[in-house]
């Protein structure tokens, strides 16, 4: 496993930077490099290259806060949105949106929602400071309801063009409408995931169950604590930039866990590549699918990486998880 | 015979496991069965009482109204009807005396008590959309008309059939006859003008980038306007084209439909996004966010209005890229 987690590391940059290439050079609009690269395909290019860097970015920030959240929570149904972060983002998203309120306001508000259901989940589940994960778990999932029922109050009461924003970001959209949105998601995409990765040994720990991480010399509530943290950042990121694209941060922790083991020392690294790759491409799929129109990026995802995902499944023939 | 002996002994196990197993098979078809017979026979009674209200009924002109779009609030108003309204959605804000009508419901989700309540003889509204929720004010034998909403041609007609409904023809066919002159003209230019007209693009939506295809009335009213939608041809009804073939397709007229401040944003921020700065329409300073879209996205009367104003400034952009050297679109 272990050397299968290696020849992961040195498959997937190359992987990666295919898939941007694949993403900027292929389109909907055929054009040649030179074409592409001339002063005819500028402006094609100016598109395709923040969209490409974008999907990377929020690709791998899913996938890092997946991994984070299934080793705290120890179940393998836990994504960057089980703890109630989705509806937060939404809850924030959508009046900025309803009010016009422009990109850095929606991506902001998007953040911030998830901040604070991240914060309001964290001190709801705390008892008597410990955080047992079954609470949190609750937790997230009944906050997450919660918000998600003012959000559907909120997006009830709209009509017209203003639902239609509504729904379409919360299907997700890796249209990058300020550059500089781009940069703000890559610096929280690559803190997060070096923290995760200089963390990796405690992940190890804390995925191996509480008793064990506490005698082997963790404190699994600090622990706990800075990977919810984490976690919280780079799915605030990725939604703020992007809206709610699903599937990507359930499903690439355990693609890459099925690929190399558990061992998070390399998981952490390999499930940002890959994540990061896998969405690049999904981006490319959803602007060349279908001809003259785009589909939401959260619905590709599981169009592509779900029937994959089961083969893997299947192919292993093996027990997967418990 | 060492074959028989597996056999007779794999049936003496299944002997003695088969009641149990037996049993609760058997209660499988008996619950389902049961379970159908349950909806059948909740669902009966609607289905069978399904067309018998819809009886020949050639009533009197309605003299109460419920309105329950904009541009249906819109098109009675212009058809001199407006004092028989007696409810609007919340939506419904033209004309200005609309707003101070109470409110049933929103375009969404009519208040079905509300309506029931003011007894109306009529109630209207824009598209099939909202049909689900009309059904219980059908059941209890309010007529519903839904006005048109797709083609020009469609909703034209539908101010005419507005019109006989609420006992003003001769307003409904005028108002009709209005729409279809206004959207017959852009038809009616010299042959061999069509490469001139100038290409718009307009936006419903902008994050992420939404915009109306070839079969909507949005589509013909450009064309009528002597404009070319660009998106024509990329999708139908309100979608999302492809931004990369938009930009590509370099628009001459980028149409934002917000107002004031809000529509002023809306545009400063597409020329911002990547690769807009090189489209024409951002280049040469012709990204409107100052046309009212309520007269270009409202399938009431007031396209007209939205009509000539949009026909009277591509008018201008075709002259002026007319007059420049080299300016000709493509």
């Amino acid at each position: 496993m272990k050397r299968r987690g290696d020849l992961l590391l040195l498959v997937a940059p190359p992987a990666l930077l295919a898939a941007a290439a694949a993403g900027i050079l292929l389109g909907p609009e055929r054009l040649s490099p030179s074409e592409l690269f001339g002063d005819s395909g500028r402006n094609i290019l100016e598109t395709r290259i923040p969209r490409v860097l974008l999907a990377a970015a929020v690709g791998a920030a899913l996938s890092v806060a997946g991994v984070l959240f299934q080793a705290i929570l120890r179940n393998p149904l836990a994504d960057p949105y089980i703890l109630g972060a989705s509806s937060g983002a939404g809850l924030g998203a959508a009046p900025a949106i309803m009010f016009a309120l422009g990109t850095w306001a929606v991506a902001g508000a998007a953040f911030a929602g998830t901040m604070v259901a991240t914060l309001l989940v964290y001190h709801l589940a705390m008892v008597g400071g410990r955080l047992p994960r079954m609470t949190l778990l609750l937790c997230g999932v009944v906050v997450g309801y919660l918000l998600g029922a003012f959000l559907l109050f909120l997006v009830s009461q709209q009509a017209g063009g203003r639902l239609h924003d509504v729904m379409w970001w919360l299907m997700g959209s890796l249209q990058a409408g300020e550059p500089r949105l781009v940069t703000a998601v890559w610096t929280c995409m690559v803190l997060g995931t070096a923290g995760a990765w200089m963390l990796s040994r405690d992940l190890d720990l804390l995925a191996m169950g509480e008793e064990q991480a506490e005698h082997l010399g963790l404190s699994p509530e600090r622990a706990k604590t800075v990977f919810f943290a984490l976690g919280s950042l780079l799915t605030g990121a990725a939604v703020a930039a992007s809206g709610l694209i699903g599937f990507v941060g359930l499903v690439v922790p355990h693609l890459v866990r099925l690929l190399i083991g558990p061992g998070h020392r390399r998981l952490v690294p390999c499930a940002a590549l890959t994540g990061a790759a896998f969405l690049v491409i999904v981006e490319l799929v959803s602007r060349t699918a279908l001809p003259g129109r785009e589909i939401p990026v959260g619905v590709v995802t599981a169009f592509t990486g779900g029937p994959f995902f089961l083969w893997l499944l299947r192919r292993q023939r093996k027990v997967f998880w418990g | 015979m060492s074959a028989g002996e597996p056999v007779g002994r794999g049936s003496g196990a299944g002997a003695e496991r088969e009641p149990e197993r037996n049993s609760r098979l058997a209660s499988a078809p008996a619950f389902l069965v049961a379970l159908f017979g349950l909806i059948a026979a909740l669902l009966l009674p609607g289905y069978l009482s399904r067309g018998r209200r819809a009886g020949p009924q050639e009533p009197r002109p309605a003299g109460r109204i419920v309105s329950l779009s904009p541009s249906t609030t819109e098109t009675l108003f212009a058809l001199g009807v407006g004092d028989r309204v007696v409810g609007v959605s919340t939506w419904c804000d033209y004309p200005p005396e609309a707003k101070a009508l109470p409110k049933m419901g929103d375009y969404g989700t009519p208040a079905t008590e509300a309506i029931l309540a003011a007894r109306p003889d009529l109630v209207v509204v824009s598209g099939r959309g909202m049909q689900r929720f009309l059904a219980e004010v059908e059941r209890s034998g309010v007529r519903v008309y839904y006005a048109p909403d797709d083609t020009a041609a469609n909703i034209a007609e539908g101010f005419a059939e507005l019109g006989r409904l609420v006992g003003a023809d001769d307003a409904g066919r005028r108002l009709a006859g209005e729409m279809r002159l206004a959207f017959a003209a852009g038809a009616l230019r010299p042959v061999g003008t069509e490469d001139g007209r100038p290409t718009v693009f307009l936006v419903t939506q902008s994050d992420p980038l939404g915009t109306v295809g070839g079969d909507t009335f949005v589509d013909e009213l450009i064309r009528a306007a002597g404009g070319r939608n660009v998106a024509s041809d990329l999708g139908r009804g309100y979608f999302t084209p492809t931004v990369e073939t938009v930009i590509r397709r370099d628009p001459q007229v980028i149409v934002v439909t917000q107002m004031g401040e809000e529509g002023a944003a809306a545009a400063r921020a597409l020329a911002v996004r990547p690769g807009w700065g090189g489209v024409r329409a951002v280049r040469d300073g012709r990204v409107w966010s100052d046309l009212d879209p309520d007269c270009l996205l409202r399938p009431g009367p007031r396209l007209i209005k939205g009509l000539d104003e949009l026909r009277a400034r591509l008018a201008r952009v075709r002259a002026e890229a007319g007059a420049r050297p080299g300016g000709a679109p493509r």
